[in-house]
């Protein structure tokens, strides 16, 4: 009886959902009061709706499920995860952003592939990081089974038809046109995950369910559970991810690199005035860190219901435990807003690798020359139409019998651009002497060595592996500038100081 | 007589300038004013009308302003336009635009036809056409600091809340060394 309470309340909650969204989409478009506002949001948005939309592109399905599961599974050791990783990530944009920003603004960059092409000049990165950007179907993919399983344990449907929902759902909420509805509809979703996040902190540290409460309550039922996991161990020996603070540290290092994901970075480009940059960041590590802390409630579920479960479910889970049906249904909602506002930034990153950093800018000369450049913009607006389509059918084609190897490739995709950009893009754009050469290395030296991490060493910790070849391409990036010709003087200039000729 | 936008240069402002070019070492030194020394800073002002028609709505049309430098490869999206008044240069020094205004208005039409056309899923078809073209002179000052080489001295745009050291403005820093 109780089941069929969640069902109900989680179709309720996630016709709810489905309507605020599209209602809050035609709602900004339909009733901006000019059509100034409909094209371009003009200056209206500042730092504190970006830095929800940011948030929630940057909370996928894992921060809800994937990560809460970890802390499950590996007790408190699984803290450090939370702990470092919002720490990580905006520091890396705390870094590289204000040139990004900048010189991306001063060469009309649509995409960081492209913005990578300029900064050294170089075909083959701009090329190179697109194609290696399009392992993104697999994070995509990834979103897509994780909504459809939460259909599954939530709603009780059936996985397939969680795929189909979940795929006609995207499909119509990435259709929103309009500048206000683009922005709003991912701070509405990052304001909702805000919400639920700081619920599970809450619970967390009121120890709701377990006999003494408070966190020394959870703590107490975990250990009566198992002693390893408790919070006397700061790490789990032997484990690939916890094991030890080396791989804590390779954890952290991997994560610098995070926020240059194609679709992460260019967020950058949204703010709407420069001089806002600083607010901007400085809002972003408490709110990111906020998120992060849906974590706690993997240690809860662990406290209150035990070893039992399949660790993705321990969310779901706790919530059905703590609370009445109408509550746990509305939880679906806060992971499929975590799936939606990171798979639409994704398709749209897939859609400009096609029609910008492929079509425009590397093959539009070569295959249709005699084309004028308002020719060559429609061409590449239209491709960039299909190639969502397309993005969409393949991401349900692959989620239909989710492979093994998913994990897998989706870390090959996300690890292989972190490991690749790490030296690229954040040390060549805080220091001026990083040359081409060592770029287009480190840019090597960073993906095929990810690649063989997993493929070939077999190493099991997506971090640890990402970790070794951020720092490899890094060290690889710093040494060969070093003992490589200089990018000209002027050419420099171009990009961190730039003039008219 | 030429169009320019005055600005007056606050204590306030030399502070944040100070604070904005050097982050760290502003703790371990104290900087002393030591002069100023006013630029004449050219922009373009360009005003644009845009048509677009998307599949939920058709004949949608807005007016834009857009302020190209005319110095350097910059465009931004500006509210309005400075307070405005024809006037001597009088002292100080001033910079002489290095495009022509058919540039700036194409560059003004290209930073629009960017906006327009990444924000907009449903676009079907726009045009842009600039309506006006206006050539207006910042002031803006370079700060000369006691005891600091002239190309960290500080560089302030008031009207763009823009403060950095003076070697991050080759185009200005090649006029002050050469005085």
């Amino acid at each position: 009886m109780e089941d069929i309470s969640i069902g109900f309340w989680g179709w309720f909650w996630l016709v709810f959902f489905i309507g605020g969204t599209l209602g809050i989409g035609f709602y900004a478009m339909t009733k901006t009061k000019t059509d100034e506002d409909f094209a371009v949001a003009r200056k209206s948005y500042g730092p504190y709706i970006l830095v929800l939309a940011l948030a929630s592109t940057i909370a996928s399905g894992s921060t809800f499920m994937g990560i809460p599961g970890l802390a499950y599974d590996k007790g408190f050791p699984a803290l450090w995860y939370p702990a470092i990783y919002p720490i990580g990530i905006y520091l890396g944009l705390i870094l590289s952003v204000q040139l990004i920003k900048r010189a991306g603004d001063t060469f009309r960059s649509n995409s960081l592939p492209e913005f990578l092409g300029q900064r050294f000049d170089s075909d083959f990165l701009r090329v190179g990081f697109a194609i290696l950007s399009l392992l993104l179907i697999y994070y995509v993919t990834a979103q897509v089974v994780a909504a459809a399983t939460a259909f599954e344990v939530i709603l009780g449907l059936d996985y397939r038809a969680g795929v189909v929902i979940t795929v006609i759902v995207i499909g119509i909420y990435i259709t929103i046109g309009g500048s206000h509805a683009d922005i709003l509809t991912d701070a509405f979703q990052g304001g909702l995950m805000l919400l639920i996040a700081l619920l599970i902190t809450g619970l967390f540290f009121l120890g709701t369910g377990t006999e003494s409460g408070g966190a020394a309550g959870i703590n107490a039922a975990i250990e009566a559970q198992d002693s390893s996991i408790s919070w006397d161990n700061y790490f789990s020996p032997g484990d690939p991810i916890f094991g030890s603070l080396w791989l804590v540290i390779l954890m952290f290092i991997a994560h610098l690199p995070f926020a240059m994901n194609p679709h992460i970075g260019n967020k950058a480009f949204a703010l709407k005035d420069s001089a806002q940059l600083r607010k901007f960041l400085i809002l972003a590590i408490p709110i990111g860190s906020i998120l992060g802390f849906a974590v706690l409630g993997g240690l809860h579920a662990r406290a209150i219901i035990g070893p039992e479960l399949r660790p993705d479910a321990a969310i779901p889970a706790l919530f059905v435990e703590l609370f009445p049906p109408v509550v746990a249904g509305f939880l679906g909602i806060a992971i499929l807003s975590a799936i939606i506002s990171t798979a639409d930034g994704l398709f749209v990153s897939i859609a400009v690798i096609f029609s910008n950093d492929l079509y425009r800018k590397t093959f539009a000369h070569k295959i249709h020359p005699n084309k004028s450049q308002k020719e060559l913009e429609k061409t590449a607006l239209n491709i960039s139409r299909i190639a969502t389509i397309v993005t969409v059918f393949a991401a349900m084609w692959l989620a239909w019998n989710p492979p093994d190897f998913l994990a897998v490739l989706l870390w090959i995709g996300v690890g292989g651009i972190m490991s690749g950009a790490a030296g690229p893009l954040v040390i060549g754009s805080i220091w001026r002497r990083s040359t081409k050469t060592a770029a287009i290395s480190s840019f090597l030296v960073g993906v095929i060595s990810y690649a063989s991490m997993w493929l070939i060493v077999g190493w099991q910790n997506p971090f640890g592996a990402a970790g070794v070849c951020v720092t490899l391409g890094v060290v690889v990036m710093i040494v060969v500038s070093l003992f490589t010709e200089p990018m000209p003087e002027e050419k420099l200039n171009e990009i961190f100081s730039p003039t008219r000729k | 007589m030429a169009a320019v936008a005055d600005a007056k240069l606050h204590p306030g402002q030399v502070k944040f300038g100070i604070k904005s070019a050097y982050p760290f070492k502003r703790l371990l030194n104290r900087f002393e004013q030591d002069g100023v020394v006013e630029v004449w800073y050219p922009w373009y002002y360009i005003t644009l009308g845009v048509e677009m028609d998307t599949y939920l709505k058709k004949g949608m049309s807005y007016r834009d302003l857009v302020a190209v430098d005319a110095l350097r490869p910059i465009r931004e999206r500006v509210q309005g336009f400075p307070e405005i008044t024809d006037s001597n240069f009088g002292k100080g020094v001033k910079l002489e635009p290095k495009i022509s205004d058919k540039e700036a208005k194409e560059e003004a039409e290209d930073l629009l036809k960017g906006i327009v056309l990444s924000r907009n899923k449903l676009l079907k078809e726009y045009s842009i056409e600039v309506e006006k073209t206006s050539l207006i002179y910042h002031k803006t000052f370079v700060v000369k600091l006691k005891e600091v080489e002239p190309g960290n001295w500080l560089y302030i745009d008031s009207h763009f809340d823009a403060a950095t050291t003076l070697k991050m403005r080759p185009e200005v820093y090649k006029h002050i060394q050469k005085r």
